[in-house]
């Protein structure tokens, strides 16, 4: 029994409420993920080394800066860290108990994946804000309607994020190794999806092939819509790219999960 | 020392005996070094796709680097890192009194409890790394460049031991310390690349202040046939020093600590 849909929406305070307070009582995880900031930024060091002879490929030294402050600070806008959790529930059986309230697992997840950017994102916005305004020449686009667009993306980025990781936590039902799958995952995204290297220095037409595939999605998009590196009609193509595979997951986390369910049996249920 | 051998012997068994109760473990773990070596590999080749060389280095001399960082991570959350887990819930408990009491030297017989052998995966992609970097090079290395290359890698080998066993000791006083390991592990993030590759600031820091140009840079060369000894003797001052440091710091750790069961 599900609840219908307009009670759904009442129930959404209290659980975004519930996540928040949960969110702020384990602020250890928050660090964790601010450290997964290291590599990215060792990249940036060398890459405004390399650019000290000249621009590579267009960009100039600063414009480095630009592009990983903002790759730090979108990673902290767009991450979700469900799947381990996700696992533990199914493994242990302590899902159980969720199943016999009227409501999804999925939206107490959902409640908790925005509820997953308090206080650590605002610094580190800050930090970026202030990184981007001492470095000469580093800039942010920052008219309303970019922002406008940055905002979509990032949402849209959530989003994705959400669903392959509900996806991929659900595979808990069949294989007990979900966490190697999801870093797997989480390591070809952030390679592919422009957060070690800026798309456009693949070589080749690689970086032009990568727009089409999900991994730009949560982080490469949002940046190069917010450092000004894609035009108009190219932010509406791609984020009807980003919305699609989002869609398309979607759909396939929620029948990886119906599967599950049926094949789930609990210890102790 | 012998006893201390086979303290650890018996030790480093019951780890293998429990890693290999979950074998898919192994596999795992050799297919997450594997995707991370895929990564820094990748890295190198985009910036040499843009750029002949990296701080003066050639692509598979860089590999070397690349190389050796890995097999120092694996060093380190293999056989050190599962040790700090492990005292923090020591400590916390009051199961540490159990370890005080044999007649062991406290900080040696605390890093010696624990260790995780599926993590050695990187270091054996690491290896491999570095072999497969060698057979690119030009010449192979003669027998003194690989002599000098294992000091120097046990080098940067205790020098990890000494910052781990000082992170250990500082565990005494506070009990979370989330904050300064990543903050280690963080830094050891910047080993991935030659020292010479970063922009001035940096480099020096790194090469100086922080020592992390001794986990791989300095090895890297040695086994290149271009060691740089007197730098490599700072490299041994400095972790002399830590060693040091970090006993001095377990005796006064030691001192004000009271066994809450105790």
């Amino acid at each position: 029994m599900q609840l219908r849909r307009s009670r759904l929406l009442c129930a959404y305070p209290a659980l975004l409420r519930f996540a928040w307070k949960r969110a702020a009582a384990y602020r250890a995880v928050f660090v964790v993920a601010l450290m997964n900031a290291a590599f990215p930024l060792v990249m940036m060091a060398i890459w405004v080394k390399l650019a000290g002879d000249g621009p590579i490929a267009d960009f100039r030294a600063e414009d480095f800066v630009g592009y990983y402050l903002a790759a730090v600070l979108v990673r902290r806008l767009t991450a979700v860290g469900i799947a381990a959790d996700l696992e533990r529930l199914i493994h242990t059986g302590e899902l159980s108990p969720h199943l016999l309230r009227p409501l999804h697992v999925g939206h107490v997840y959902l409640a908790r994946a925005l509820a997953g950017r308090g206080f650590i994102t605002i610094f580190t916005a800050l930090l970026v804000g202030v990184g981007v305004w001492v470095t000469p020449g580093a800039q942010f686009d920052l008219r309303a309607s970019t922002l406008l667009s940055f905002a979509i993306a990032c949402g849209v980025g959530l989003m994705f994020e959400f669903f392959v990781q509900f996806a991929i936590g659900s595979l808990a039902f069949w294989i007990t190794q979900v966490q190697g799958v999801s870093a797997a995952f989480q390591f070809i995204k952030a390679f592919l999806g422009g957060y070690i290297v800026p798309l456009a220095l693949f070589p080749g037409d690689l970086g032009r092939w990568l727009i089409w595939t999900p991994f730009p999605i949560n982080v490469a998009l949002p940046v190069e819509i917010l450092t000004g590196r894609v035009s108009e009609e190219q932010v509406m193509a791609r984020l009807a790219v980003g919305i699609g595979w989002t869609l398309l997951v979607m759909v396939g986390a929620s029948l990886i999960w119906r599967r599950g369910l049926q094949a789930y049996s609990a210890v102790g249920a | 020392m012998w006893r201390y051998l086979r303290v650890f012997g018996l030790h480093a068994q019951g780890s293998l005996m429990a890693a290999l109760e979950y074998r898919v473990g192994f596999l795992t773990a050799l297919g997450m070094s594997l995707i991370d070596a895929l990564w820094a590999v990748g890295g190198a080749w985009v910036f040499y796709a843009h750029r002949p060389t990296l701080g003066g280095w050639r692509f598979e001399e860089t590999l070397v680097v690349v190389g050796l960082f890995f097999l120092a991570s694996g060093f380190l959350d293999a056989l050190l890192q599962p040790n700090l887990r492990l005292l923090i819930e020591r400590i916390r408990t009051g199961q540490l009194d159990y370890m005080l009491i044999r007649p062991l030297n406290p900080m040696a017989y605390a890093t010696m409890q624990r260790q995780r052998f599926e993590k050695l995966s990187s270091a054996w992609v690491g290896l491999a790394i570095i072999g497969v970097a060698l057979m690119r090079a030009p010449k192979p290395p003669t027998l003194s460049s690989v002599l000098s290359f294992a000091a120097l890698l046990l080098l940067a080998l205790l020098l990890l031991y000494a910052l781990m066993a000082l992170l250990m000791a500082l565990c005494f006083w506070a009990v979370d310390l989330t904050n300064v390991e990543e903050l280690l592990f963080g830094t050891l993030e910047t080993a991935r690349y030659p020292v010479q590759a970063f922009p001035e600031p940096l480099r020096a820091v790194l090469s100086f202040v922080v020592p992390i140009a001794f986990v791989s840079t300095v090895p890297a060369e040695a086994l290149l046939g271009r060691p740089n000894w007197a730098w490599a003797g700072y490299g041994l001052a400095v972790t002399l020093g830590l060693l040091l440091l970090s006993r001095l710091v377990w005796r006064a750790a030691l001192r004000q600590y009271c066994g809450i069961g105790g």
